[in-house]
């Protein structure tokens, strides 16, 4: 089912969306720049997670036809292409421009994307979709792309913040990832139902199976001896870092939790490679592990009740396991 | 929005350091917390795939084990 085929199809959407939007040669290289990438349809051919999590959730909910949700998996392409070039801006992963010709094309590109995105939903509406259910679509993407925005800039905020508290860490991370992925089930099953029920057991397995994958990432940039990422150096206050600076709060303070404050205050005697010890043996990483691993068991736990609910639920299954 | 605190709560986990001390290993810790049964199991099976707090950094895997399936294309 996911096919080359279906990729080739999204591939196509695309291309022929952002042809169509006559942006000038210009924008345009910007715009499918932005929406290249190793784990994008362009130009491998191998989307995304929420990409094919959109695909899934469809054929869950009932669709019959992946080649009918192709305009919401390019929406989605774009709206991620978009949050890319902002993450990547804002995590010193994206040269910053030094010049207000850059810049203007930076955001021109983001905003090109933004809109983009709403160009390929409309195109539900000359293809037989029920324009309360294209209207219900484009309702998700605004809600929880809005979310998406609220997490990143949480995310920049704690940066500069010491007392960032373990539960506002965890609910940094759900908006700026989990509300994303829980856009794609969402999108997908509502482009396949009208049925509110399984629309919203799908927008909660996005939920927290998004989550799961946000705090594998919080953990894999941290884990000892693991390559270098940039959280640690630009003092993010992922989950395991908010649960090493609170241990002292929360009356638990030791060695190593002392280290990772140290770290956190600016001494320069501690590396990262000392944080990343000194999470583990603190238990961070562990905690971290274990908030992902019920994460996963809600997952699963919504993934029967869609079985119940007689939903073909193989393709979400898969993911799990 | 379904958050963390909904149901497990900071405290049932903020003692892991100390109450991981009291059990023979972490896994005999997690089953004394109060998860359902279905949590309980799938964060243990999770949580097989990492060391314990105690094992030396040399014998630590070269980076994070997957929890989740990683090739979810085709």
């Amino acid at each position: 089912m996911l096919s080359a085929q279906t990729s080739e199809l999204i591939r196509d959407e695309i291309v022929e969306i952002v042809s169509l939007a006559d942006l000038g040669t210009g924008l345009r290289t910007s715009v499918l720049d932005a929406l290249g990438g190793k784990t994008r349809v362009l130009p491998e051919g191998k989307p995304n997670l929420c990409s094919a999590l959109i695909l899934r959730s469809h054929v869950c909910a009932g669709g019959k036809d992946v080649s009918e949700v192709v305009p919401v998996v390019a929406a989605m392409e774009m709206l991620l292409a978009a949050y890319d070039v902002v993450d990547d801006l804002e995590d010193d992963e994206l040269p910053l421009p030094d010049n207000r010709r850059d810049l203007g094309q930076i955001l021109e590109t983001v905003c090109s994307l933004l809109m983009l995105c709403h160009t390929s939903i409309g195109r539900l509406s000359s293809a037989d979709m029920p324009p309360a259910r294209v209207l219900r679509l484009y309702q998700v993407i605004d809600k929880l792309g809005a979310d998406a925005l609220g997490g990143q800039s949480l995310d920049m905020a704690f940066e500069l913040l010491t007392d960032v508290s373990v539960e506002s860490a965890l609910n940094a991370s759900s908006l700026k990832s989990a509300s994303l992925v829980r856009c794609a089930a969402e999108l997908g099953a509502a482009a396949g139902t009208g049925d509110e029920d399984t629309i919203r057991l799908h927008a909660h397995f996005g939920w927290h199976f998004g989550l799961v994958l946000q705090l594998m990432n919080d953990i894999s940039a941290v884990w000892p001896g693991g390559s270098k990422k940039s959280d640690l150096r630009l003092k993010k206050k992922t989950l395991p870092m908010a649960f090493a600076l609170n241990l002292t709060e929360m009356g638990k303070d030791h060695q190593h939790s002392r280290i990772v404050k140290r770290y956190f205050d600016g001494d320069t005697a501690v590396s990262e490679d000392d944080v990343k010890f000194a999470l583990w043996r603190c238990g961070a990483i562990h905690y971290t592990w274990i908030v992902a691993g019920t994460a996963k068991a809600r997952a699963g736990a919504i993934v029967r009740m869609l079985d119940q609910s007689r939903c073909n639920t193989t393709e979400l299954v898969e993911l799990l396991n | 929005m379904v958050t963390f605190a909904d149901s497990v709560t900071r405290d049932k986990l903020s003692g892991l350091v100390e109450g991981v001390d009291e059990h023979d290993s972490l896994g005999e810790f997690i089953n004394s917390l109060d998860f359902s049964w279905n949590e309980k199991e799938v964060i243990n099976e999770s949580l097989a795939l990492l060391p314990e707090l105690s094992a030396s950094p040399d014998v630590l895997p070269a980076k994070a084990p997957d929890m989740i399936k990683g090739d979810w294309w085709i």
